[in-house]
């Protein structure tokens, strides 16, 4: 994605003037497997802003998990993020009390990261303490699987205590109280008792929440959603999604929605971004991408989705071929061999260039590109 | 097939693995490619899941493991030692020369300073303590013994019927000693009876396995598949042998045995003690397994379909564990080793003349046999070196069994 | 909780039953009873007993009421007087020999357990943390040797050493000239320093183990959402490997805790009478070579009981230990 020009003005006027939380330039994550390579993500730039929500949406195994997991450092064995930068703003210097002193009573040196413009740091590379101010603190997740993403073996309430006193200077019993109200907040009953709780003895639908109120727990200015209604019923996920988008408006936070569902997608996202094979393919306004899509990929999974209002009798179309074995990837653009417009010598030789209108819909198509219309 | 140029360091002959009785079980071979070659070599030998054999997928995966590799092919020589034990030995059992009680290791020489180049080993003078009678050996450069392969020596048995004299390697002169890894107290070849040793040792390891075997599977079976008061039952079976310490039960049980009885019938006393406590960690892995597939969504569409049970445990159940069962049989053979061979250890299994690598250790019980004699506890070095193969081959194909994780 | 503990403990009684149901029969298999015995030893002594007389010892002993009515009597006078029924080969009652042994073995047996932790969970943790470090590759090796040594051929070994290198036998629990001394500060160190390597021997196999199972404990749970979770609240790596993942590890060790001690006690058995150590070992030993059955009954009772007990106490650290076991059984 050398090619692509910073997109400063993209995405919703709304928050266009608004401070960037979360700025990712050219990031790849690659799996060294036993029997070859992935790069899960190739070359991924995206921006949030203050107050924005964007979802990523795409089919199983496009890399958008293992993108939003690479911005906090928490791509397990054997990924590995070889390439690119993750921007945040630059965290607050640990407290007191976070910042232990060196063995011996020795003064450690001050955390290093690399600096980037608008005073932000980039986590890649940076010491683990900078990485660990950010988690939790400014940036937070929830996970896919609210089953098993909590500790089996700890209280909910301990569990989301021990995240605040990570990064507030409370005391155990203040914590609780704030434990209690987020509780109360993200719609769980009788929060008092619930708070000395075992994972196990809740729902999912309660775990989720309790997830979200956990990753709320320190006001954070980025909220990573991986999946989060993926595991549970359609109507715990309505209210999930509702919940999300009254605490983002209340609380003034943006939320990084990942998904591969475009209903869900629609419903709480401002701008969305459409990954193929660990790249960005197309991204823009909401309304906008979904009304006029431009890439290929975009286009034939907007008409795999069943829509209200459409002529019976209409058949839905599957997008064509099978998603190539991340194995054997195609050369140029990675979605040739199940496009409809393929073009021989041309999407075959190299990675098409990312085309951006006035609008800041941008999208990676030869179709677009100036000289070829 | 284009095996060799998708596979370029692959070996074409086929491994073997000793299945629960001791026949030999073939391991899938590379060959079995189903994906046609792609155009592109590179990754066309890669796996792409779905379109191999879950067989051929353990085999890739075991043959990661280096060290499992190196020790299947250990293992497979000790069983192959096992096999022509008579052929191998340079002597027999039997044969013994009270001349060379204790005598130490010779060592085996290709060049000597007065006869030139040829297989040889040196002779013993031995001198006597004029107040102890001790007798002390000491190897002589310049006693020349000439030693060939397929030489004439003691007669025995192949197989127990064939007549034969023919020994792998031994001294061109029988009559002259030959004692590679030394001799016992009664002038015995040590590595003779550790090569016959390893007969008992190790054939009483597949015995008292697949003897546990079918014991934890039929049980481990029932109480997966089954459930409800079964499963409770023999649970508590379980959990009732697992807590009795083994060893002193196995003395109490063998001490139950009749001292009068033979070899043959103390051997499978020995077997069945061994394996009625062995069954129970298989009963284990069996139950887990049966419990986790009853829930898995292909039993349930089997059920559904209407599919009698013994078609659902026999063609989908089994199946799936099949390799997980090898693995821990494979695992268990050890255990059963060390089992037999600390009972003969203590004289509570097999008893001389029958040999076991337990039972030539019994020699070495004695600080003062072993201070004279180490080489007594070569025994030792073969139990350790067939136990540690057999465990790194376990620990590979228990790696290499679930290869779709 | 007590609801789980009463349940544990009924299992335990029912497999105590059990156990000397099982020991009781191992008494009766041999051919021929304590009378046969006596009449046996009488008749290398010259004497002859009469039949009356052995009819009315029958009767006297009870030889002659059915299997479940002797098995009564058996296991009431252990139980009410603590009355284990009489050795033939020492003459004397079997609960005046065996207690002492029951008491060291218990100690070796049990510092050996503690020996064991101390060694196999940094060692296991470690490894699974640095998975395919050369730490990791060192620590998988020594798990595979230590596994594959039979444990009396190590004693064999460190034997020789002893006596080849440094001249001194490494048997015995004791130097001479405390064996038969009361109990002091000098022959408790004397008793220490004869100790470490009795429980090493023993503790080897059990730690090979316990490594293993331990890296592959912690290797299932390492990757698990739940430490990606806690990963990005912020906590710091060691804090949160040893907080949640090592936590999670550890409940399948205390359910294992009751096989290790089965285990470390068929160790101790066979070390102790290769070493030559005065523990339960040799005397069972000597006795299964005699058919002495009531003394080898009793000490497989005893060994067993003792081993039962302790995988309880380990199923009750469990239900402490995980909340989920508590739970379950919660009012049920």
């Amino acid at each position: 994605m050398l090619q692509t020009p910073t997109s400063e003005q993209t995405a919703r006027r709304r928050v266009d003037d608004q401070p960037v939380v979360l700025r990712i330039s050219g990031l790849r994550t690659r799996f060294a497997l036993d029997d070859g390579v992935v790069d899960a993500v190739e070359g991924v730039d995206l921006e949030v802003r203050r107050g924005e929500t964007l979802a990523v949406v795409g089919e199983s195994g496009c890399g958008k998990s293992v993108m939003a997991r690479s911005v906090l450092q928490l791509v397990d064995r054997p990924g590995r993020i070889v390439g690119g930068q993750v921007w945040v703003p630059r965290p607050p210097e640990p407290t007191a009390a976070g910042r232990r002193r060196g063995w011996f009573g020795r003064t450690r040196r001050p955390p290093r990261a690399e600096e980037g413009p608008d005073g932000m740091v980039g986590l890649v590379g940076a010491d683990p303490e900078v990485v660990r101010a950010v988690r939790g603190k400014r940036i937070s997740m929830v996970f896919q699987e609210p089953m098993t993403s909590l500790s089996a073996v700890h209280t909910v309430g301990h569990q989301i205590t021990e995240a605040i006193q990570l990064h507030e200077p409370m005391t155990k019993q203040e914590a609780r109280e704030r434990v209690v109200d987020l509780l109360r907040k993200v719609g769980i009953a009788a929060p008092e008792k619930r708070v000395d709780a075992y994972p196990f003895q809740l729902s999912g639908g309660m775990r989720q929440r309790v997830m979200i109120a956990m990753a709320l727990s320190c006001d954070p200015e980025l909220l990573i959603a991986d999946e989060p209604t993926t595991a549970l019923d359609v109507t715990t996920q309505a209210q999930i999604l509702e919940l999300l988008g009254r605490l983002r408006d209340e609380l003034g936070m943006a939320i990084m929605l990942i998904t591969h569902d475009l209903g869900v997608a629609a419903q709480l996202a401002d701008s969305v971004a459409v990954m193929y094979l660990g790249r960005v393919v197309e991204r823009g306004d909401l309304a906008e991408v979904f009304r006029d899509p431009r890439h290929p990929y975009t286009q034939a999974l907007l008409r795999s989705v069943p829509k209200l209002g459409r002529r019976t009798g209409e058949r839905l179309a599957p997008v064509r071929g099978m998603v190539p074995h991340p194995y054997a990837r195609p050369s140029g653009c990675s979605f040739r061999d199940r496009c409809d417009h393929f073009i021989e010598g041309v999407c075959d030789t190299a990675l098409p260039p990312v085309v951006r209108d006035e609008h800041g819909h941008e999208v990676r198509c030869v179709l677009y590109q100036e000289d070829r219309r | 097939m284009a095996e060799k140029t998708i596979h370029p360091g692959t070996r074409v002959d086929q491994p073997t693995v000793l299945g629960p009785a001791g026949e030999e079980v073939p391991l899938p071979t590379p060959d079995a490619e189903t994906s046609a070659p792609g155009p592109e070599p590179a990754t066309a030998g890669l796996a792409v899941g779905g379109t191999t054999s879950p067989w051929r997928l353990i085999w890739r995966k075991f043959r990661k493991h280096k060290l499992a590799v190196v020790s299947l092919w250990v293992v497979i020589g000790i069983y192959l030692i096992v096999a022509f034990a008579e052929f191998l030995a340079p002597s027999t059992t039997r044969a013994q020369d009270a001349e060379y009680a204790y005598a130490p290791p010779q060592q085996l020489q290709v060049w000597s300073d007065t006869e030139g180049l040829g297989l040889h080993v040196s002779g013993y003078t031995v001198t006597q303590d004029p107040l102890t009678f001790a007798r002390h050996f000491e190897v002589d450069e310049s006693q020349y013994i000439p030693v060939g392969f397929f030489v004439r020596g003691e007669p025995y048995e192949m197989w127990g019927f064939i007549p034969m004299d023919r020994h792998l390697i031994g001294p061109e002169d029988p009559s002259q000693p030959f004692y590679l890894w030394g001799a016992d107290r009664a002038g015995r070849d040590m590595l003779t009876r550790i090569i016959y040793g390893s007969r008992v040792s190790l054939s009483i390891g597949l015995v008292g396995v697949a003897a546990s075997f079918l014991l934890g599977l039929t049980l481990g079976g029932l109480s997966g598949y089954v459930g409800g008061k079964l499963d409770a039952l023999i649970q508590r079976v379980i959990e009732f042998l697992m807590a009795i310490p083994t060893l002193p039960l196995w003395l109490a049980l063998s001490a139950a045995v009749p001292p009068t009885w033979g070899p043959l019938t103390r051997y499978f006393a020995i077997t069945v003690i061994l394996s009625v406590l062995g069954w129970t960690g298989m009963a284990r892995v069996v139950r887990g397994r049966f419990l986790s597939l009853r829930e898995e969504d292909f039993i349930t569409a089997a059920r559904l379909d209407a599919v009698s049970r013994p078609r659902i445990i026999f063609r989908h159940m089994v199946p799936s564990f099949s390799s997980h069962m090898i693995a821990s049989l494979t695992m268990a053979v050890p255990g059963m080793i060390l089992g037999e061979t600390a009972l003969s250890f203590l004289g509570l299994g097999l008893q001389s003349p029958a040999v076991s690598w337990g039972v030539l250790l019994q020699d070495a019980q004695n600080i003062r046999a072993i201070e004279t004699a180490p080489w007594l506890m070569l025994p030792g070095a073969a139990i350790f070196v067939t136990v540690l193969a057999m465990n790194f081959v376990g620990d590979g194909l228990r790696d290499a069994a679930d290869p779709y994780k | 909780m007590a609801m789980y503990v009463v349940r544990r403990v009924g299992l335990m009684l029912v497999t105590l039953l059990a156990i000397s149901i099982v020991t009781f029969w191992i008494i009766q298999l041999p051919p021929g009873d304590y009378v046969s015995t006596l009449v046996a030893a009488a008749e290398t002594r010259g004497e002859t007993i009469s039949v009356e007389r052995v009819a009315a010892l029958r009767e006297r002993y009870g030889l002659n009421d059915p299997f479940l009515v002797q098995y009564w009597h058996w296991i009431t006078n252990i139980v009410f007087h603590g009355d284990f029924g009489q050795s033939f080969a020492w003459n004397r009652p079997v609960s005046t020999l065996i207690w002492d042994r029951v008491g060291l073995s218990f100690f070796l047996s049990v510092s050996t357990l503690l020996f064991v932790w101390a060694v196999a969970f940094p060692i296991g943790i470690y490894s699974a943390v640095k998975q395919y470090s050369p730490g990791d590759y060192v620590a998988t090796f020594f798990g595979f040797v230590g596994m594959a040594v039979p444990e009396f051929m190590l004693a064999l070994v460190f034997l020789y050493i002893g006596v080849r290198f440094f001249n001194q036998s490494a048997g015995g629990l004791f130097s001479p000239e405390y064996v038969d001394a009361v109990w002091n500060l000098g022959k408790v160190l004397d008793l220490a320093s004869h100790l470490w390597l009795p429980i090493l021997i023993i503790g080897i196999s059990g730690t090979a183990g316990l490594i293993r199972t331990t890296r592959a404990n912690l290797l299932d749970e390492l990757y698990k959402p739940y430490v990606a979770t806690a990963r990005a609240k912020g906590l710091p790596e060691w804090k949160l490997l040893l907080k949640y993942p090592v936590r999670m590890s550890l409940s399948p060790f205390f359910s294992t805790v009751g096989w290790l001690l089965p285990g470390l006690i068929s160790g101790e058995t066979i070390i102790s009478i290769v070493l030559s150590l005065p523990t339960t070992g040799p005397l069972l030993f000597g006795a299964t070579e005699t058919q002495d059955m009531y003394l080898v009954g009793s000490f497989v009772l005893i060994l067993s009981a003792l081993t039962v007990v302790g995988t309880l106490l380990s199923d009750i650290a469990l239900a402490w230990w995980d909340p989920r076991i508590r739970h379950q059984y919660q009012g049920g």
